[in-house]
């Protein structure tokens, strides 16, 4: 497509071109001027303008010294703005899987480590995805233990969460909420109910 | 802090290798003192001014009154966090403290006249004394400035004084006031008799512990147009603009990109352009006790001077 | 004494539009109300790296100023009600959070990254939480690094240069650091 858009375009510039270059003639002819600088290629001109032709013909065999016209000032000072070359496929290549998604995949990782607790595979500054994916379905059963309150409601007291087998600690909690947990205390959740941060 | 640290997780032993990591302080901070590395030195138990650090942080048994933070604005830190300099500003202190040991600055407040006596070699009796309303006192440390207005011969003038400036002879303030507004600059756009005062006013006494004045004259603008758009900056000391503002103009204050609403409420951009008040309170609190310590100082000395005189005098007498 | 115990960048993020909220500044912070609010409720918000980040800064303010100045005051109720979307949370935070963290020195947060998706956008991803929640840790158990052999070794030369600094009197005075001799000259 890129092919066809660049040949559109460069149709569009050869038009334009001749279409200046034509004005350019038309005008130093009309007053009077040489005609310097006129290569000597079909201007398309479909014999309907053969007297054009013609009369630069005559102007060529007749040349002295060279001067602008306005059109040729105002034409010649724009720039057109246009490839010089066609792109490699190594360039454009580049540039399409240069973006942060193929690094993650391309860049070589020399801090990959191995979880202690289940020896899945990440790198060192991230936490471990599937102890994570286990604490995040944990949580998530924790919340939906609370029911409605969790969302419209939120306690006015610090939340503990009791397991089956957390129950001699119930005494502990006085004036906290307390949320009871149908199951066992997962394992490699640690009872360290309400213990504060760093603090 | 500036750079974003990670923190690292649990698996390699980071903590204990830290110490023979080379401390690598990155191109934009390579000509100042990071506050940390600061702190970092003055606390650590190898120096040997532990002893000094210690009485300085010492939360002291002295009261500072409150309104010390006002009377001297001078002394509060730079408020934008990631730009201050604390050691400069440190040094500032020092060096704004020593002058007011020689240049009594007495306290005053935007509105208030006041009149100062600065030296100038081409003036008649090498001193050039102006007298003005104060329309604007800003600044941190030594660059603090305030700036007095009056109307000379039908003329506007204004001058802006640096506070610190050693040029400085004397500063008398003529009459202690406070204005509804925190900056004057509307003056300019208001009749002359708002800014004239005479040159050889008389001083207004106000005894030592009252409570400072507050003048709450409105002033009325000229018609427009105006220096600055007045009718979008919530003055208090000015008469409605209702008279002078167009339709146009009252719908444009209006537009959200003018209100800004959001900003009213923005907790971080007023954390990152504020400094900690208990901070404040840490320098307010050690200028405070310097500066009783310079007062004394001022005491013994007349008092010495005047034993000095009282033994020349004896002498003379024998 | 610095402000904010935990890194802050010296401009704020412009976050991107996204569903629901567009671009610019003041859609920006209805976005930092919409995470704030969710992260008091939920105590841990999985989000992206800039979001988080964001809100970690203005969730510490608000405590913050929770914490210094109570309930009672007026100023701050306003700023409650303002962040938090949804009313009950205002409750939790004075009653809640503002004693849970009362004498804390470090930062009220934490914030934690998560491995990138392979494949995905490349998006960083992160998970902020306040610290002391209910929830299992994002963290699994530290374990005791005392008898690795780096830090076995560096114990015991602690324990040699304290020795050292026992007997010398030059060490003792620490006149043989360079440190002190750069800060007496």
């Amino acid at each position: 497509m890129a092919v066809t858009l660049i040949g559109r375009l460069g149709n569009l510039l050869h038009k334009l071109e001749t279409l200046v270059h034509r004005i350019r003639v038309q005008d130093s002819l009309n007053r009077g001027l040489p005609t310097l600088g006129v290569p000597n290629f079909d201007l398309g001109l479909d014999g309907v303008n053969s007297d054009l032709e013609s009369r630069l013909k005559q102007q060529k065999n007749s040349e002295s010294g060279s001067s602008r016209s306005v059109i040729d000032s105002i034409f010649g000072s724009i720039l057109w703005g246009v490839p010089k070359s066609r792109r490699t496929l190594e360039k454009r290549l580049t540039r399409k899987f240069q973006g942060k998604e193929f690094k993650e995949v391309t860049a070589i990782k020399k801090n990959i480590v191995a979880c202690l607790e289940c020896g899945t595979y990440h790198e060192m500054h991230t936490i471990c995805p599937k102890c994570y994916g286990k604490v995040r379905e944990e949580t998530a059963a924790m919340k939906a233990a609370m029911g409605e309150d969790f969302q419209y409601n939120h306690p006015r007291s610090e939340v503990v969460y009791l397991y089956e087998d957390d129950q001699e600690d119930r005494a502990k909690y006085k004036g906290k909420y307390i949320v009871e947990m149908k199951k066992p205390r997962p394992l490699w959740f640690a009872k360290n109910l309400l213990t504060k941060g760093h603090g | 802090m500036a750079a974003p640290c990670r923190k690292v997780n649990y698996q390699f032993v980071k903590r204990s290798l830290r110490c023979f990591e080379p401390r690598v302080i990155p191109c934009r901070w390579s000509n100042t003192l990071r506050n940390q590395i600061v702190e970092k030195h003055r606390h650590s138990p190898l120096s040997s001014t532990r002893e000094l650090v210690k009485q300085q942080d010492d939360p002291s048994d002295v009261l500072v009154p409150r309104e010390f933070r006002f009377v001297h604005p001078d002394f509060l830190p730079y408020p934008i966090w990631n730009r201050r300099d604390r050691v400069r500003e440190k040094l500032e202190r020092e060096d704004m403290l020593k002058r007011r040991a020689v240049l009594d600055i007495p306290e005053f407040y935007v509105g208030s006249i006041m009149a100062v006596s600065i030296a100038d070699k081409n003036a008649p009796g090498k001193q050039n004394r102006f007298v003005g309303i104060c329309i604007d006192r800003a600044g941190h440390g030594l660059n603090h400035y305030f700036v007095l207005r009056n109307a000379i011969d039908g003329q506007g003038v204004e001058i802006k004084y640096d506070m610190y400036n050693p040029l400085l002879q004397k500063i008398e303030v003529l009459k202690m006031e406070k204005r509804l507004d925190p900056q004057l600059y509307y003056l300019r756009d208001a009749p002359l008799e708002y800014s004239t005062f005479r040159l050889d006013m008389e001083p207004v006494p106000i005894s030592k512990g009252a409570h400072v004045p507050l003048n709450a004259i409105k002033v009325k603008l000229n018609p427009r147009p105006w220096s600055r758009r007045w009718e979008r900056s919530n003055l208090k000391g000015v008469e409605p603009l209702d008279d002078y503002i167009t339709e146009k103009m009252k719908k444009q204050k209006q537009h959200p990109q003018i209100q800004k609403t959001w900003e009213m409420h923005d907790l971080m951009l007023k954390a990152r352009s504020s400094i900690d008040d208990r901070e404040v309170d840490q320098i307010m609190n050690e200028v405070y006790k310097r500066k009783e310590k310079i007062q004394k100082e001022k005491l013994q000395k007349r008092g010495q001077e005047g034993k000095r005189e009282g033994k020349k005098a004896q002498e003379v007498r024998r | 004494m610095n402000m904010f115990r935990f890194p802050v960048r010296n401009t704020p993020r412009k976050l991107k539009k996204s569903f629901g909220v567009g671009s610019g500044p003041a859609e920006r912070i209805k976005k930092l109300q919409m995470l704030v609010t969710a992260l008091i409720r939920n105590e841990r918000l999985e989000a992206k790296e800039s979001y988080c980040l964001e809100t970690r800064g203005y969730a510490e303010q608000l405590i913050q100023i929770a914490i210094r100045n109570g309930d009672r005051h007026a100023e701050t109720m306003e700023k409650a009600d303002y962040w938090l979307l949804e009313k009950d949370l205002v409750h939790k935070l004075f009653k809640v959070l503002v004693p849970r963290y009362q004498n804390y020195t470090t930062a009220f947060t934490d914030y934690h990254f998560l491995p990138k998706k392979v494949p995905g956008s490349g998006v960083q991803m992160g998970i902020l939480e306040l610290k002391g929640n209910p929830w299992p840790p994002v963290v699994p158990r530290q374990r005791n690094q005392k008898y690795l052999l780096t830090n076995v070794l560096i114990s015991t030369a602690k324990e040699e240069y304290r020795m050292e600094k026992k007997i010398s009197p030059d060490l003792k005075n620490g006149t043989h650091d360079k440190l002190n001799q750069l800060d007496n000259t």
